[in-house]
């Protein structure tokens, strides 16, 4: 365990946060999208699965403790299998027989606020990364003048 | 060479600092893994016994408990994790190491003056 260690969980956060939010985003841009890319029905939210590693993953040093500190990463990413909702709009040329529209299955609000504590939770790993780094300054400052 | 027994403690609690450092940067980028559960570094009790003891030997063999810790009632995902605690933890946690740090490097120029 070193300061060069810390720097790395935290960086691990902030690429799974930044994975996150680019997740939402895409979600957020879809939620019109009637055809998937697949071509199969209207487009299917996704959701970014999140995976503690341990911190001896990415620092090779013997350090027992080191073994058991924890980065993140994204494991993969999730299809909503939940089903959208269904609007009347007969002379869309996605509609059905009946003509209903099936839309995708996502939710502004519920995507809205995850973009909100994705972001929060991208300043808090950006705050540890800071810490480490006045951390290595002041070591730094140890032995000079 | 014997070396000075508070140069010694500083540089062990600064060892230990670090390696909390590491655990609250783990709990933090964790804050969102389904069912991860906060690990917490402890030293401070064993420090302080050994530093009563006088004993160097005592303070090289000293190692930090790492210890999974709950902040709160596990959520619905399993992940025990409080954010604004392990922020807390991580701004005292970062200013203590400082504090150590600069009196390692009063410590030094003191010797360095004893010295020229």
């Amino acid at each position: 365990m070193d300061l060069i260690t810390a720097l790395k969980i935290s960086a691990s956060g902030l690429s799974a946060q930044r994975t996150r939010i680019n997740v939402l985003s895409s979600n957020l841009a879809n939620a019109n999208s009637t055809r998937s890319a697949d071509g199969s029905g209207p487009y299917q939210r996704k959701d970014p699965i999140f995976r503690e590693i341990r911190a001896s993953e990415f620092d090779s040093t013997l350090d027992r403790e080191a073994k058991k500190l924890a980065g993140v990463k994204v494991d993969g990413i999730a299809t909503d299998q939940k089903p959208g909702m269904r609007v009347y709009d007969p002379t869309h040329p996605d509609a059905d027989q009946d003509g209903y529209v099936s839309m995708p299955n996502v939710n502004m609000v519920t995507e809205l606020t995850d973009i909100m504590a994705t972001s929060r939770a991208y300043e808090a790993n950006v705050s540890a990364m800071s810490a480490a780094k006045s951390m290595i300054n002041a070591v730094l400052q140890i032995g000079k003048g | 060479m014997k070396t000075d027994f508070t140069v010694d403690i500083l540089a062990r609690a600064m060892s230990m600092r670090l390696k909390r450092h590491g655990a609250i940067a783990g709990n933090i980028a964790n804050a969102e893994t389904p069912g991860y559960r906060p690990q917490q570094v402890a030293f401070e009790d064993q420090l302080q016994e050994v530093v009563k003891s006088g004993s160097t030997d005592r303070l090289h063999n000293m190692r930090a408990k790492v210890l999974t810790v709950d902040d709160v009632t596990p959520r619905q995902d399993g992940n025990s994790v409080d954010l604004d605690r392990q922020m807390a933890g991580l701004a005292e946690n970062s200013l203590m190491y400082n504090a150590a740090a600069e009196f390692m490097a009063r410590k030094m120029r003191m010797i360095k003056s004893v010295i020229s």
